[in-house]
């Protein structure tokens, strides 16, 4: 009760409704300039929440991540260039409502919707996190090392195109998980006598470079050309109440999917926004009007991608395990608090697991009126030219690195990071796999150890331990599906061909 | 991103048939698998040089990373093979802009190699002022000046004196 009343406290105070609304100004910004999005902006902005103290800057930071995903659908509707990858399915009806002069309205449906998919995952999160970390309090060593597995199978989800390249990059996470002193024996690896080493390579570091610096250059290359932008006068962002008995359906159902698939480790917002949309599409009694300026095909992918926030977050607290690159910036912020994430968090600082299942509900209000009040301003913030934006990333790289541990030479890792992460992009590898990694790693290695030295070296306690045996099963489930799919898929568009080579013999 | 349809069989060792994109992606990601392999094979080496453990039952400091070296180097080598098949894995079918894209890292890497000597906020300003001259776009030198004396302040007034950060 004492962690409730604490967390309350923290955040209806002048200095925890500050960084919510400045998280949620933030975030509709960066969402709403199209390449960067939460991931981003979250690795560019822990360094700085250093000394808010863990509470405030885990509210900063959710709600952050709460807005970059409703700010990509500004630039979806406004410029049909989705801010972020989830907001790719509303770029489609947003944009088309836009340009019959409806741009207001679609985006206070979008406001709205997302409004409603947050509170409903943060409502989830609420219900579901207390109850899964008492659950996962029980575990052994043996169980959090499976549970560990299981986090990094959602590699194969987050691999894009190619599975190979995802685990290639997984491998190369894994190990540089490993770098620095090993957490049973105190011995240093792979550190060549570089004491900056010893605590392992720099989390936050890599994830700037992998992430924000990769962007600008990137960006640097793109000369791009100027959007056909809307011109209408974006002033109130209030549904009307017809919209409200249309659309609210279509919310529903979207913050349901986008919950459901935000737990998912690898499945976030990206894939829930189609999903959610396909199914309002499915259900609504005029589907011919999706992709023509559809209020549902807007609503629907847009409660479903904030939902994910809630959603992402369950694995998080429950288990300490990331499901998604965002969250596992999330846990770089918390263990440069010196926190771990994972169902001990609750007995360990109460008053920060409230302030984050609380904090999840109340971002979304407060990126509501945000959103609200600050419209107009924010369209105009999308006309930032390319350069300010990219040196922007840049600066602010430099500067985040610095902070973490004011020390040159993660400024100097951080560009080599950033260097990889640009060759990675350009080579179609996936980053988020390598960030997974490096979490994870830790998490992996020190629970694998500590059970064999329980078992005192059988390897069978990861299959006698029957949370263990779950996971490990789960893991395997989670790894060959795609690969069964991509099977499926292979075989159905070889029997296509094979039928269209006899119908032309015929 | 992946093209899987375009894959060819076979084990021809050349790129497969399918324009100068594919053509590239197939240089492309056979250096990348090369690089790889060479990767995992020194993490091995080096994880091999590691002590045992000390405890009963403990697998050692080298255990892990001596797994994942074995790990990367399978799917690397998977990797391999399917290039050599001729699968599209994908890749960047325009070229790289070197002169922009290391003009901007340079710039940054010279910013970080003299912040010990002229400061880290006047570092910046510098730097992001001349970078946005790598940009097009309208009036670059008020741009420029503009960006700099911003970054700068940013730098100097918000992170130097607000938030107490001893930049050097």
């Amino acid at each position: 009760m004492d962690g409730i009343l604490q967390s309350l406290g923290v955040i209806f105070s002048f200095s925890g409704l500050a960084v919510l609304i400045i998280g949620a100004l933030l975030g509709i910004v960066i969402g709403a300039l199209p390449g960067l999005g939460p991931s981003i902006g979250l690795s560019l902005l822990i360094p700085f929440t250093y000394n808010l103290g863990p509470e405030l800057s885990m509210l900063m930071m959710i709600s952050l991540y709460t807005s970059a995903e409703y700010g990509g659908s500004i630039s979806a509707i406004l410029l049909s260039t989705p801010g972020t990858a989830a907001a790719a399915a509303t770029a489609i009806d947003g944009y088309a409502m836009a340009r019959k002069g409806r741009a207001n309205e679609a985006i206070s449906i979008s406001l709205t919707a997302s409004t409603v998919g947050g509170v409903f995952g943060g409502l989830a999160l609420l219900l579901l996190a207390m109850p899964l970390a008492s659950l996962a309090l029980k575990f052994g060593p043996a169980g959090y090392f499976a549970v560990g597995v299981f986090g990094l199978t959602s590699v194969a989800a987050l691999s894009g195109g190619s599975l190979i390249k995802g685990l290639v990059c997984a491998a190369f996470g894994l190990a540089l998980a490993t770098i620095g002193i090993d957490p049973i024996a105190g011995t240093p690896r792979f550190t060549f006598g570089l004491f900056e080493l010893y605590e392992g390579v720099p989390f936050l570091a890599a994830l700037i470079g992998l992430f924000a610096v990769s962007e600008a250059l990137v960006m640097i290359e793109n000369r791009v050309a100027a959007a056909p932008v809307i011109k209408d006068k974006v002033g109130h962002v209030f549904m009307s109440g017809a919209l409200w008995k249309e659309t609210w359906r279509s919310m529903l159902s979207g913050s349901v999917i986008g919950t459901l698939l935000g737990i998912l480790p690898g499945v976030g917002g990206n894939i829930a926004c189609w999903v959610a949309r396909d199914y309002a599409r499915a259900r609504d009694p005029h589907p011919e009007e999706f992709g023509k300026g559809s209020a549902n095909g807007i609503a629907a992918p847009e409660a479903s991608n904030n939902a994910t926030v809630g959603g992402a977050l369950v694995p998080l607290l429950a288990l300490g395990v990331p499901g998604s690159p965002t969250t596992a910036i999330m846990v770089g912020a918390l263990i440069m608090h010196g926190l771990h994430p994972g169902p001990q968090l609750f007995t360990e600082a109460p008053s920060l697991v409230y302030a984050i299942l609380f904090g999840t509900i109340i971002a979304s209000l407060v990126q509501y009126a945000a959103g609200s009040l600050f419209l107009p301003l924010m369209a105009r913030v999308m006309r930032l030219p390319d350069a300010v934006i990219a040196v922007g990333i840049m600066a602010f790289a430099v500067l985040g690195a610095f902070a973490i541990r004011n020390l040159m030479f993660d400024v100097y890792l951080m560009l080599g990071f950033g260097v990889v992460g640009y060759l990675m992009k350009k080579l179609r590898f996936p980053v988020a796999p390598i960030v997974l990694a490096m979490v994870l790693g830790y998490l992996v290695e020190s629970n694998y150890r500590t059970a064999l030295v329980s078992s005192q070296g059988d390897y069978m306690i990861f299959i006698t331990d029957p949370v263990s045996l779950l996971f490990l099963v789960l893991s395997l489930v989670s790894l060959l599906t795609p690969l069964w799919r991509r099977l499926q898929k292979r075989r159905v568009r070889q029997v296509d061909v094979d039928e269209t080579a006899n119908g032309t013999a015929r | 991103m992946t093209n899987q349809a375009s894959a060819v069989s076979g084990s021809n060792l050349s790129p497969a048939s399918g324009g100068e994109a594919t053509h590239k992606h197939f240089w492309q990601n056979l250096v990348a698998a090369c690089l790889s392999i060479a990767w995992n094979a020194s993490f091995l080496i080096l994880s091999l040089a590691l002590p045992a453990g000390h405890s009963r039952g403990d697998v050692g400091p080298g255990s892990l990373p001596m797994q994942v070296s074995v790990f990367g180097l399978i799917v690397s080598a998977v990797y391999l093979v399917q290039v050599l098949r001729g699968i599209d894995l994908g890749g960047s079918s325009e070229r790289i802009d070197v002169p922009r894209v290391l003009g901007l890292l340079g710039l940054f890497v010279a910013v970080a190699l003299s912040a010990n000597w002229i400061g880290l906020a006047l570092c910046l300003g510098i730097g992001t002022g001349v970078a946005t001259l790598l940009f097009p776009g309208e009036k670059p030198f008020i741009r420029a000046i503009a960006t700099g004396v911003g970054f700068w302040a940013i730098a100097y007034g918000l992170f130097g004196k607000l938030l107490e950060l001893p930049l050097p």
